[in-house]
């Protein structure tokens, strides 16, 4: 087995060789041009039980590449971008981990009755498989904060010494089981979802597989580091399992440990990409949160007005494009926010604006009070 | 169905649709609070409401805020269904 | 690995620490109320969840309670690491199953639709605001497992960690749960792979 030198432990964690398919784009780059652009990803569709159309977003099935399930051709197409950045073989790479993040995984088997096909770890297990990636998975399945919260856990294996690279990818698909779940609980948007509009009505749906690899050693990427780790953290609003918080408790903790990780104070967070689904309660939520953390000073967008609410990848997909857009001197305008005057004391991105920052809060709150943070450096 | 006929026979749905194990049909008063301090249902439980009135009496309701009012109590919900039911 | 308590609830069989709690039979509904009336626990929103976070809370309460009576801080200063296989698997197809068969679906039925739900109601009911994870693996016990307790652990604040395995499909149930303390029990061993105590 090949053995390179193994990076300093002190060496910042960086991640890189990024990919990435939504439904504005095939990769990263696309993705982030198609958002530059103004394009919305989102559109409408019967559903059926509905008597409105509904938003969808949904990836064009010519970026869905290989074999096997969709799900596993959706995340596929983004696993082999993030081969195709490394200058070392994935396959081969020694203590190297794995993580999957993931909601509903492959819940089409089970809407195509086979519910065992449907259970997550033999899911893994098989596509691991199916895209010649060594082992299993760690599977995280923590409702809309997965995808963030993998990229912590990623970075809490390397900085315990477990292993030393860690392929990092999200993935979910828009289905009927989860259109139906979130149509009864009367979530859904009646038009393209408006997340820090002030007549923001409900969250639009998207599916959308990304993928990144987490290290101390920038040499394993090709076209060098797309960002650098600085700490991430977790809090639970123990408060409702569906209804968010109304004090914000979870996530205010969530974001203080991630800065209490990554040893910054609060005035040095130049950019938060929120979670933003477009529904009342979650972005009055995170109006209260943000205030609470005297987080005012730095502009606040959410993505999912660009290509819906991706579940568990909508934690990794959007802190990749926003990393990526940071590198590129810009702030995205939060897509359906035209006017935010009741939410106060934010800053609510309603058109783009260049920076000169680097420095980017993710956050994300999902289902069962679970909220996750990550600050990273573009 | 007579006005009373219908009551016991919502309260019996609400009953199994909210899975109010420790609660019983002669438990719940006709004008008794169903939310909050009353019966302690929740948001939860106003959206399966909305379902039970879709399913058992084919109405249905768009605006979840509509709901509050409906959804005072077993009276209210009542006087709903015998407006707009067939 | 030793953790401080360790309970189990199987069907015919609820311990902790190897001591009988309740012998709950039957069907599975039968029995997570047999074993919910062991424990009277008295919290009425027991009876509106799923039966995989009914479950989760299950088993966690008597390590729980263990972690009270030693004066852990569980609002601040607890974590709790969540492992199952099927996970939300029995909502799953009762979702989809209403959805076919009436062109609807439930709210009560499709909120309960995600693996870390239980750990949800977990931290509702015990007031834990720290840091939680929910992992789908295929066994108790794993490599990884065992790592991503050990950062959990590691957390700051963190002095208390519970681990649940907890797994319910069909008429097939069973559960674990171990709690960890500030000094005790957590193993840095690095190819350590069980978090639960074969015995008792």
């Amino acid at each position: 087995m090949e053995t390179a030198p193994r990076a300093p432990v002190n060496d910042p964690i960086v991640l890189g060789a990024p990919g990435c398919v939504t439904p504005l784009g095939a990769t990263l780059e696309d993705t982030f041009a198609a958002m530059h652009a103004g394009r919305c990803g989102l559109r409408p569709e019967p559903f059926p039980g509905s008597d409105a159309p509904v938003h969808v977003g949904r990836c064009d099935e010519t970026a869905l590449t290989g074999g096997g399930r969709r799900a596993q051709r959706l995340l596929g197409a983004a696993v082999r971008q993030t081969m195709s950045g490394l200058s070392r073989s994935l396959r081969t790479l020694p203590r190297t981990a794995w993580v999957l993040a993931t909601t509903k995984g492959d819940v089409r088997a089970l809407e195509e009755g086979r519910p065992e096909d449907a259970e997550l770890p033999l899911f893994a297990m098989r596509t691991g498989v199916a895209l010649g990636l060594p082992g299993t998975p760690i599977v995280v399945s923590n409702a809309c904060v997965s995808g963030t919260l993998a990229v912590h856990l990623a970075a809490g294996l390397i900085r315990s010494g477990d292993v030393d690279h860690v392929l990092v990818t999200g993935f979910d698909e828009a289905t009927d089981f989860v259109l139906s779940g979130f149509h009864c609980l009367h979530a859904i948007a009646h038009g393209p979802c408006r997340p820090f509009d002030d007549d923001r009505d409900g969250i639009s749906l998207g599916e959308a597989a990304a993928s990144v690899v987490l290290t101390r050693d920038p040499g394993l990427f090709r076209h060098g580091p797309l960002a650098t780790y600085l700490g991430g953290g977790m809090g639970n609003d123990a408060n409702h399992i569906s209804g968010p918080s109304r004090t914000g408790e979870g996530l205010v903790r969530a974001v203080q440990g991630a800065l209490n990780d990554a040893e910054l104070p609060v005035d040095a967070i130049t950019h938060v990409n929120a979670h933003g689904t477009g529904s009342v309660y979650n972005d009055g939520m995170e109006h209260i949160a943000f205030t609470r953390l005297g987080l005012g000073q730095a502009p606040v967008n959410s993505y999912k007005g660009y290509f819906g609410h991706t579940l568990g990848a909508a934690g990794l997909v959007e802190a990749l494009v926003a990393v990526h857009a940071l590198r590129q001197g810009v702030m995205l305008r939060s897509l359906g926010a035209t006017r935010s005057v009741t939410l106060p004391g934010i800053d609510v991105l309603l058109e783009h604006r260049h920076t000169q920052g680097r420095t980017l809060l993710k956050t994300s709150s999902g289902f069962g009070g679970c909220n996750a943070a990550l600050v990273l450096r573009a | 169905m007579d006005a009373q006929a219908l009551k016991q026979q919502l309260k019996a749905q609400i009953i199994e649709q909210l899975n109010l194990e420790e609660v019983k049909v002669e438990d719940i008063g006709d004008d008794q609070v169903l939310f909050g301090e009353g019966l302690g249902l929740d948001s939860i439980d106003a959206l399966e409401l909305i379902v039970l009135l879709e399913r058992h009496y084919g109405i249905k309701i768009t605006d979840p805020k509509q709901g509050q009012t409906v959804f005072r109590s077993v009276n209210t919900m009542a006087e709903f269904i015998q407006s707009h039911g067939q | 690995m030793t953790p401080i308590a360790h309970s189990r609830l199987s069907s015919g069989a609820f311990t902790l620490d190897g001591a009988l709690l309740a012998a709950p039979s039957g069907a599975p509904d039968e029995a997570l109320r047999a074993a919910y009336q062991a424990l009277a626990m008295d919290y009425p929103k027991f009876h509106k969840m799923d039966r995989a976070a009914k479950l989760a809370m299950l088993v966690a309460e008597p390590v729980l309670r263990v972690a009270r009576d030693r004066g852990a801080d569980l609002a601040e200063g607890t974590a709790v690491l969540a492992l199952s296989r099927s996970g939300s698997g029995s909502s799953d197809v009762e979702h989809w199953r209403v959805r076919q068969d009436t062109g609807l679906a439930s709210p009560a039925v499709f909120v309960y639709t995600l693996p870390n739900i239980g750990v949800g109601e977990l931290t509702i009911r015990h007031g834990i605001h720290g840091p939680s994870l929910c992992l789908m693996t295929d066994g108790p016990d794993s490599a990884e497992s065992v790592m991503a307790a050990r950062l959990l652990r590691k957390a700051p604040r963190v002095r208390w960690l519970v681990c649940l395995w907890s797994d319910i499909f069909a008429a097939h149930f069973e559960a674990q749960a171990v709690l960890f303390g500030p000094d005790e029990g957590l193993t840095n061993q690095a190819d350590a792979t069980t978090l639960f105590p074969s015995t008792p």
